[in-house]
């Protein structure tokens, strides 16, 4: 039985990010694995320490500052879970919650961040939307959008989890790194789409690390939909970007 | 409501309503009447809204969803209690829509907007805007969904912009059962709200939605509870936290039975649609023409009483040997496909199909985000009613991914991208009644091809349509 956790998903709740955990427990019942999945929120607990994975989704940065607030509570169970080498996945806005440092220029607060990863975030009052075409591994492709009003900047040393080939908003440059990982076993990133559900190559990869072993092939049609949607978006964006899947930095 | 600074009016001061008026008259040859002679003006003469003489009543109508056809319903009642009224009722609601509206009904020469009361329709994000010109006398908001995610990030976002926009002096008329816009009348003396509480129109309380914008409070972030629920998260709501609850209501719909919905427990309204989301178009606009601008609640009941809207956005139509029912939604915008879902599963007949256009996301903006379809309640399709769904547009895989997860069965799924192939399995494979729901962007690409499959021995209906 693998158990997922899934963070503040009544909470942070933006740009469809909570189905990621539903997708990956669809994608492991293909592999004949059953999942449980617990809900971490206000007033109610999930046993972290147990987990195999937390997986935390997008909400505005109010709530994710309360998200942080309450987070900071379970620091502890948080590291034991990590060291232990549970999968964190982080995306949007609650990527902050885990850098060292959340400055907000709404209203000149400062806030300590669970520091996972080593860099700071500050909150503007400004929006930003860019939709990108990213690489990661050996040249591997995935899309999707930043819908964000945080910037981030990584510390040296930090690693980052994707190249951006491409940004719609121009925000990032070609060949910029975007979101955070540490290890084998902790990702974040800010573009959504929903990531996992956009991308499938990448949910493929992230449940075959719960499943341990060779993640058995998927025939059912919402898995093979998911592909196509994958390339005709793919599609798109490459006719504007003149991007193509083979393309490195 | 006179703009401030008016100064004698001269020949160059009329500059810009008689070019507004002429540039209106051929906008409208092309398509751009409503919009293209504000923009111009605005560019030339950016203050000229200041100095124009508008009546005391200037109403503006904002928020995320019903915007357009509430604005419609007030001015139709504004007309029958005898008032002239100005309006942007044409749709163009950013800044330059209003210019256009403003500018092209003023007198050149006495610079006197002709109307007994002007009623706007504001995009909330541009009333920061335009509300720096002239002070309205009221403004209604309806509600703020998630709309238009791409373009406003979240709700929190747009309800910090639209703040900037509410001038002091000017008196809200709030939707008393969404809670994040109601909570801009705490603290703020003379705000009217409006409501839905009839229990005819309550959701089952074991409905699940794909998100719940209600669970938290938005004023101290504290779990929120609800009495009932109209739809999502508007409703009866109270937090006991801080109390900030539903306030009392001017108007409400208390009743909703045998095809109308009655206001205070006394004002009889055949209405045009018969959903949750019309009752709370028909209680604000009833609301506001009593509260605001005064007119006689049986006279806005009256007016209101089997009102149609000529808006396109609601066409019967027939294919195939079925009826059917298109509904205009608004991709990014999951309240309002939530609603032509309720629709759908309310219909009385045994077997219904469902079909689901996404093709382009925007007309004015480029983007190609997917995330709204899984704000969507498409689970409830898995309903037994709801016997074909049909997905069509180049987004029809991202739809088919996001309905299967959610648990609709396989097999009543039709996916076709392609339209023209599309309006065959509509023809062809539909079973009972059909609802067809799409945006703006999208509407004529059903609409127009629907045309080749009308067949006018066996149709009555508004079979509408346009080119592309």
């Amino acid at each position: 039985m693998i158990s997922i956790i899934a963070a503040y998903p009544d909470f942070l709740d933006l740009y469809g990010e909570y189905s990621a955990v539903r997708l990956l427990e669809k994608r492991l019942a293909c592999g004949d694995r059953q999942v449980k999945v617990s809900t971490l929120t206000f007033g109610r607990y999930a046993e972290i320490e147990k987990a195999d994975m937390i997986y935390v989704g997008a909400g505005t940065e109010n709530r994710m500052l309360a998200a942080l607030e309450d987070l900071r509570g379970y620091a502890g169970q948080l590291k034991a879970f990590l060291e232990k080498g549970g999968i964190l996945e982080v995306s949007g806005s609650s990527m902050a919650i885990f850098c060292n440092r959340i400055t907000d220029q709404r209203s000149g607060n400062r806030y300590e961040g669970l520091g996972v990863f080593d860099a700071e975030a500050e909150i503007t009052p400004k929006r930003r939307y860019g939709e990108l075409i990213c690489s990661y591994g050996d040249g591997k492709k995935i899309i999707g959008a930043v819908n964000s009003s945080i910037d981030f900047r990584r510390n040296s040393g930090q690693k980052e989890m994707f190249t951006v080939l491409w940004d719609s908003s121009k925000r990032f440059q070609k060949g910029a790194g975007e979101g955070m990982r540490t290890g084998e076993n902790v990702y974040a990133s800010e573009i959504t789409g929903p990531l996992i559900c956009r991308n499938p190559r990448l949910m493929d990869e992230i449940a075959e690390k719960l499943y341990g072993d060779s993640l058995p092939e998927c025939t059912d049609t919402w898995y093979l939909e998911a592909w196509k949607a994958y390339e005709h978006a793919f599609g798109i964006l490459s006719a504007e970007s003149h991007i193509r899947q083979d393309e490195t930095v | 409501m006179t703009g401030e600074g008016h100064k004698a009016f001269s020949e160059e001061s009329m500059l810009d309503i008689l070019t507004c008026k002429l540039l209106r008259a051929i906008g409208s040859k092309i398509g751009r009447g409503s919009s293209l002679p504000g923009l111009v003006c605005k560019k030339i003469w950016p203050k000229s809204l200041r100095t124009l003489k508008l009546p005391d009543k200037v109403i503006a109508v904002t928020g995320s969803n019903g915007k357009t056809s509430t604005v419609a319903l007030l001015c139709n009642i504004a007309e029958k209690a005898g008032l002239k009224v100005v309006s942007n009722r044409e749709g163009s609601n950013q800044t330059e829509g209003v210019v256009t509206a403003l500018l092209s009904s003023a007198d050149p020469r006495t610079r006197k907007v002709d109307a007994d009361v002007v009623i706007l329709e504001s995009d909330e994000r541009f009333c920061q805007y335009t509300f720096r010109e002239f002070t309205p006398s009221h403004i209604l908001i309806t509600n703020l969904f998630r709309d238009q995610l791409t373009r406003n990030g979240h709700r929190e976002f747009v309800k910090g912009e639209l703040q900037k926009g509410i001038p002091d002096g000017t008196v809200l008329i709030l939707n008393a059962n969404e809670p994040l816009s109601c909570s801009y009348g705490s603290g703020r003396e003379g705000t009217v709200y409006y409501g839905v509480s009839a229990p005819e129109l309550r959701e089952d309380p074991g409905l699940e939605h794909a998100y719940d914008d209600g669970a938290y409070c938005p004023v101290c972030g504290r779990k929120m509870e609800y009495d009932f629920r109209i739809s999502g998260h508007v409703g009866s709501f109270e937090c006991r936290k801080c109390g900030y609850r539903t306030p009392r209501t001017a108007h409400s719909v208390t009743k909703a039975a045998n095809g109308k919905f009655v206001i205070d427990s006394t004002w009889e309204i055949r209405p045009q649609i018969f959903n949750e989301a019309y009752a709370q178009n028909i209680s604000a606009a009833f609301t506001t023409a009593v509260e605001a601008m005064g007119v006689d609640p049986s006279v806005a009941a009256e007016a209101l009483d089997g009102l149609e809207l000529d808006n396109g956005r609601v066409v019967e139509f027939r294919i195939g040997g079925h009826s059917g029912r298109f509904m205009l939604c608004k991709h990014e915008n999951s309240m309002a496909y939530n609603a032509a879902i309720s629709t759908a599963l309310s219909d009385p007949s045994e077997a219904v199909t469902v079909v689901f256009i996404v093709d382009r996301l925007s007309r004015k903006y480029v983007a190609n985000d997917m995330s709204w379809l899984w704000d969507i309640d498409f689970h409830r399709l898995a309903d037994d009613k709801v016997r074909k769904i049909i997905l069509s547009g180049g987004f029809a895989h991202d739809a088919a991914e996001r309905l299967l997860v959610g648990g609709v069965p396989e097999e009543k799924l039709i996916i076709e991208p392609d339209l023209d192939r599309m309006m065959d399995d509509v023809a062809e494979r539909s079973e009972g009644y059909i609802y067809a729901m799409t945006c703006f962007t999208d509407q004529y690409k059903f609409l127009d091809r629907l045309k080749k499959y009308s067949d006018p021995s066996e149709s009555d209906s508004k079979q509408g349509g346009k080119t592309e």
